[in-house]
């Protein structure tokens, strides 16, 4: 490659890592704690700490009854059940209510598996909004919702994906680079190095989260798109094009098949139990319903099989029976993504690539500053870089101190339920902005960077200790099966990750040891182009 | 069209087009790119065989691959304004398709 061409595609890396770097970070690092999502909600709610029971009490009668109450207000316009899982132990069930044409009623409830009493249906809080910020980075309404926030997120993961196009051309030497980790020489050598070596070793996993992120957010953009260009804006008509239209109602009424004999189903191929069902049409004589299996045998978030809702007969849906490359294609999306085709030693092994990412971005920005800062590159004055720097620090640990923060804060809070959500978005955004301001008047981002990570360590044991305070359960109960053992698992690794971050901070140096070249004067101007 | 929007319009064009002159790959990887991707794509969509929902899909996935596509040309091409001209040609085939395309509905 040509030495102008090489100039043009690093510039192309720099500028994509230095304008987004920030906002890759915030990605990556959000979506690294999102792959907990189900640990996270067993953990922060106590009401979701029953023991799983092989063998559930029947159900039936309670659904119908709760179903029958509801029609008798008003028509079901959609109702889909869950039956008891090891993260949500309970059953539960959605119905979308048509009362009139201005009123319409979501009703969520949840049963006890064994005493099918009713259980609290708490509010979203923590792990809603720590998976929420990652998909859509909660984009209030306001400035158009989440479908903004959405594509704006897969905007990130294009960006990351030319990032990685540049990156691997911009390295001549990979072969060296590998294996090159010079840490007993200058700050910026050590950075560098480790920014080449976590970058092309991670390769293969950073592209397949680049290009997955990028469609599962793109295509919240594209729909509509496609829609106003293909079906004069019939978004509707997109979806049944793309989707396939549900079946019909016949308009008669009919006994549904029970509940509890649909639970004694098992996956064809895979033998695994029905985890939860959508219906169309229930209590019609056409209605079908649409169980859906964990994914065993396929690379999806979940296998589905379309029944007769009156005598449970196989029957064809276009939901669940069409099984095209374009189908196996786009179902991989979010498996793949959040790494749900594996148990939890591969969301781990995810946690720690994911994590590594979001280092990989923090230390291209920092490489970028640092020969600003430092080096003979760059026009503008000291002061412009070094508040970029204490920025940097801030919203690159301090989404760290923010997401430990809220751990602590679900303990602590003893405001409303309905509030609860919005209380946790406002913790979130203040220990944020706490952070990035302390960055600043800390004037010293090393120190700013050891301080704020053991304070996040300290909070995630905390955390721990809280939960146990404040519940009663103990990682010791959980984990010898009195309990709820996955928040247990959550317990043990909060106060891991909380010292591993307090020995991070404990090793990282005090100060910068070695002096950088004098700035010079004054830069020469750089052309636009 | 009111005339609030019209000024609007003609200021946000004015500016598109001062963009493209003082930084054409700057502007070619942030808004031309975007705009061949969803034209390109769309005319693909629309005129290539076989079932929609099928090509749909698989679009899906592809146009991430598109888009990041043309960003990397407008770097990776010597002449600055052959990358320009060449993402607004192919916008303007991508609609010229769309434009003359039987609508699905």
């Amino acid at each position: 490659m040509d030495r102008v061409r090489h100039k043009r595609n690093y510039d192309l890396h720099s500028w994509t890592g230095v304008a987004l770097g920030m906002f890759l970070y915030i990605v990556c690092f959000t979506g690294s704690i999102a792959l907990f999502y189900h640990e996270m909600l067993s953990w922060e709610d106590p009401t979701k700490r029953i023991e799983l029971q092989a063998e559930p009490a029947a159900f039936n009668e309670t659904f119908t009854q709760w179903v029958d109450g509801l029609s008798a207000e008003g028509e079901v316009e959609f109702l889909n059940f869950t039956y008891p899982t090891v993260y949500e132990p309970y059953y539960q069930a959605y119905a979308h209510q048509h009362i009139s044409d201005d009123e319409h009623a979501d009703h969520f409830m949840r049963w006890h598996p064994t005493t099918l009493e009713q259980v609290e249906v708490r509010e979203d809080g923590m792990a809603r909004w720590l998976y929420d910020f990652h998909r859509d980075l909660m984009w209030p309404t306001q400035l158009g919702g989440r479908t903004i926030g959405r594509a704006l997120v897969g905007v990130a993961g294009v960006i990351l994906l030319l990032s990685i196009i540049t990156g691997v051309i911009a390295h001549t030497k990979i072969r060296e680079e590998l294996f090159s980790l010079r840490y007993l020489r200058s700050v910026r050598l050590k950075w560098q190095d480790t920014h080449k070596v976590l970058g092309l070793w991670g390769l293969p996993f950073y592209a397949m989260i680049a290009l997955t992120g990028a469609v599962l957010g793109i295509v919240t953009l594209l729909a509509p798109i496609i829609a106003v260009l293909a079906f004069k804006g019939d978004q509707q008509a997109l979806f049944d094009a793309v989707i396939g239209q549900p079946p019909d109602a016949v308009g008669v009424q009919a006994q549904m098949i029970s509940v509890d004999e649909l639970a004694q189903m098992r996956h064809p191929e895979s033998g695994e139990a029905p985890w939860y069902v959508i219906t169309h049409h229930w209590g019609d004589e056409g209605a079908v319903l649409d169980v859906y299996f964990k994914s065993e045998t396929e690379l999806k978030y979940a296998e589905g099989v379309s029944v007769s809702g009156t005598t449970g007969e196989f029957t064809y849906s276009a939901t669940t029976d069409t099984e095209t490359p374009g189908n196996r294609l786009t179902a991989a999306m979010a498996p793949l993504h959040y790494g749900t085709y594996g148990g939890i030693a591969l969301k781990a092994l995810y946690f720690v690539l994911g994590m590594s990412l979001a280092v990989i971005t923090a230390l291209g920005t920092m490489m970028w500053i640092e020969r600003r800062l430092h080096g003979n590159e760059g026009n503008r004055s000291q002061v412009f870089y070094r508040g970029l720097s204490r920025l940097n620090v801030g919203v690159c640990v301090g989404i760290l101190v923010a997401s430990s923060g809220l751990f602590i804060h679900n303990s602590l809070y003893v405001g409303s339920e309905a509030a609860r959500l919005a209380w946790t978005g406002w913790t979130y955004f203040g220990l944020w902005f706490a952070a990035i301001a302390y960055a600043f008047a800390r004037k010293d981002e090393y120190k700013a960077t050891i301080e704020m990570m053991a304070a996040s360590g300290a909070a995630l044991i905390a955390a721990s200790v809280l939960n146990s305070v404040t519940t009663g359960h103990t990682i010791w109960s959980g984990l010898l099966g009195n309990g709820h053992a996955p928040t247990a698992w959550v317990d043990v690794t909060l106060i891991g990750l909380g010292m591993a971050t307090i020995a991070i901070a404990a090793s990282l140096p005090k100060a910068r040891t070695e002096k950088g070249r004098p700035k010079k004067a004054k830069a020469e101007p750089v052309p636009a182009e | 069209m009111s005339p609030v929007l019209i000024i609007i319009l003609v200021v946000a064009l004015a500016g598109v087009i001062y963009a493209t002159v003082k930084a054409p790959r700057l502007t070619s990887v942030l808004l031309w790119s975007l705009v061949a991707t969803t034209f390109s794509s769309a005319a693909i969509l629309l005129t290539l065989p076989g079932p929609f929902s099928e090509k749909a899909l698989i679009m899906t996935v592809a146009v991430p691959l598109i888009w990041a596509g043309y960003q990397f040309w407008c770097y990776w091409d010597a002449n600055k304004w052959r990358v320009v001209s060449g993402l607004i040609a192919i916008s303007v085939i991508g609609g010229i398709v769309v434009y003359l395309t039987e609508p699905l509905v």
